[in-house]
């Protein structure tokens, strides 16, 4: 059964994609620097290629959209097309099951000026899914994006302010054996971009979670990881390039009780050789048929004297072609006992679509 | 998977596209139309031994439900005749349909019953419980559809007036 919902939780088409990193401008330099990590992934493509046969194959496709408008009171009135973007996911087969799976995630963002390419990795999967490897560009097994995304949701992403990688290029070992997932990354620890060297400074990543029960109503899962995180530009709004030496850990748990949906994920970061807390929380719950009240709450600890906080409350409502979704978001930031505000309206417009071939 | 079939070693991905002639024949049997991402193909899961032998299938199914979508699957053995069902994801503020005195209800059901396949709850039903019915009755019609490519029986048409409910 847990084989089953971890493969629901891979084609689950409300699974948004993810924001990641790779600019348009930087296309050029990646490539050159990409060759000693393409070779290899090239080269396990086309050996799993040889190993199965074509004959049996299944094709997922999801596309989706995300307009906004916004206002600020520190940027003023602005509207875009956040994001356009999709997955492709091609399921092989042998005479044994499903044996090869490659998977591709890609973004237009931010009024078309920049690409980011999120995963593309090749995946051998195990028996019933008890352990699957995965090497490209691959999802890093951490807290509650094991299994969701704030990408696509109006209030800002936990994850802008510890800069935590979403993906980066390696090798990824996850499977589901009875209520137990898991997931080891060993990557480049360059991120999304700016590959300069092979192998690179080298990240591990993992997480443990259970799920007890069979409708999977509470998850819990301890992630950590360790080594060098560059989180130049690894997703919207990461900021400036750093080579950041982290060691890092979460708990988190998702808890689907009837009408509501309630996320955290809680834990600490020490780099510098100081530890900094983080905070997230976020509820959905269908108060009405077609209308869904959203809220979310962050807390993040930069330096001792440095600690900033948002708070979003809104609304989802689905109609027949998209979705609509808006709320107001207050941002507070607290830098050396100087106080900083911003007050933040938003309406989005979201369509995803999923098709299988 | 593993709960509806304890002794298979894999699984296997099988994808079957709709013809529009049988996508009209399957909806005027379910009596109801297939829901939008469901119209071109159908998906189901063949369950294999350690010798790559199929042992049974797996469907998963998504159904509306009041508050968003239904998630469930089901197993049916060689016999076609279902062997389990589990709710997988919801989020319906009526409860009576993810009890196991309902869902067992189901077990049994084979794809003669499904022209005739009626909601176990009956009366006392919810949009959940009618939901799943309906979503099992399309699951087992597609398979006979297009997996096993068996025309609709006229029998089964009578038996869907006179209408029938699992044990």
């Amino acid at each position: 059964m847990k084989t089953a919902r971890w493969w629901v939780s891979q084609n689950n088409p409300d699974r948004n994609l993810a924001s990641g990193a790779l600019g348009t401008q930087d296309l050029d330099p990646l490539i050159q620097r990409w060759r000693p990590t393409g070779l290899i992934w090239i080269g396990l493509t086309l050996l799993a290629f040889a190993l199965v046969s074509p004959a049996s194959a299944s094709l997922f496709v999801a596309l989706e959209g995300d307009a906004r408008g916004t206002y600020s009171e520190s940027g003023g009135a602005d509207a875009e097309v956040a994001s356009v973007g999709g997955s492709l996911r091609k399921v092989f087969a042998d005479r044994y099951g499903d044996r090869l799976i490659l998977y591709v995630q890609a973004e237009s963002a931010a009024d078309f000026s920049e690409a980011w390419l999120h995963q593309a990795y090749a995946e051998w999967k195990g028996p019933m899914g008890l352990w699957n490897v995965a090497a490209g560009r691959v999802p890093l097994p951490w807290g509650l994006r094991t299994a969701w995304s704030p990408d696509r949701l109006p209030y800002s992403s936990p994850y802008e302010w510890t800069r935590t990688p979403e993906s980066d290029n390696g090798v990824l070992l996850r499977g589901t054996a009875d209520m137990w997932d898991y997931g080891l990354a060993l990557t480049q620890g360059y991120g999304m971009k700016g590959t300069r060297d092979f192998p690179g400074p080298g990240n591990l990543t993992g997480r443990l979670g259970i799920t007890p029960g069979v409708e999977g109503d509470f998850t819990f899962g301890l992630s950590f990881a360790t080594g060098t995180a560059y989180t130049h530009g690894d997703g919207h709004g990461m900021g400036e390039a750093m080579e950041e030496e982290r060691t890092a850990a979460a708990l988190d748990c998702t808890w689907n009780a009837g009408r509501g949906t309630y996320r955290f994920e809680g834990g600490a970061r020490r780099d510098e050789e100081r530890w900094h807390g983080t905070l997230f929380g976020a509820a959905d719950y269908a108060l009405l048929p077609k209308l869904t009240l959203q809220a979310a709450g962050q807390l993040y600890e930069h330096a001792a004297s440095h600690i900033f906080g948002r708070v979003y409350g809104g609304v989802s409502i689905p109609l027949p072609w998209f979705t609509i979704r808006g709320g107001y978001e207050y941002e507070r930031a607290e830098r050396e006992k100087e106080e900083h505000a911003d007050h933040r309206f938003v309406v989005q417009l979201y369509r995803l679509l999923s098709i299988v071939r | 998977m593993t709960r509806l079939f304890p002794d298979a070693k894999d699984y296997r991905t099988v994808t079957v596209p709709i013809p529009a002639d049988v996508l009209a024949r399957i909806e005027k049997r379910a009596g109801a139309a297939l829901l939008p991402g469901q119209r071109e193909q159908y998906q189901y899961f063949e369950m294999l031994d350690k010798d790559g032998k199929v042992i049974g299938h797996v469907q998963a199914m998504t159904q509306k439900g009041e508050f968003g979508a239904i998630e469930f699957v089901f197993g049916t053995d060689l016999q076609h005749r279902i062997n389990g069902l589990y709710i997988q994801r919801q989020r319906e503020r009526d409860r009576g349909f993810r009890e196991e005195s309902f869902l067992t209800k189901f077990h049994g059901v084979t794809l003669s019953d499904a022209d005739s396949l009626r909601d176990p709850a009956g009366d006392a039903g919810s949009i959940g419980t009618r939901a799943v019915t309906l979503g099992v009755r399309k699951a087992l019609i597609e398979f006979d559809e297009l997996v096993l490519k068996k025309p609709a029986q006229p029998k089964a048409a009578a038996a869907s007036e006179a209408g029938a409910t699992p044990k």
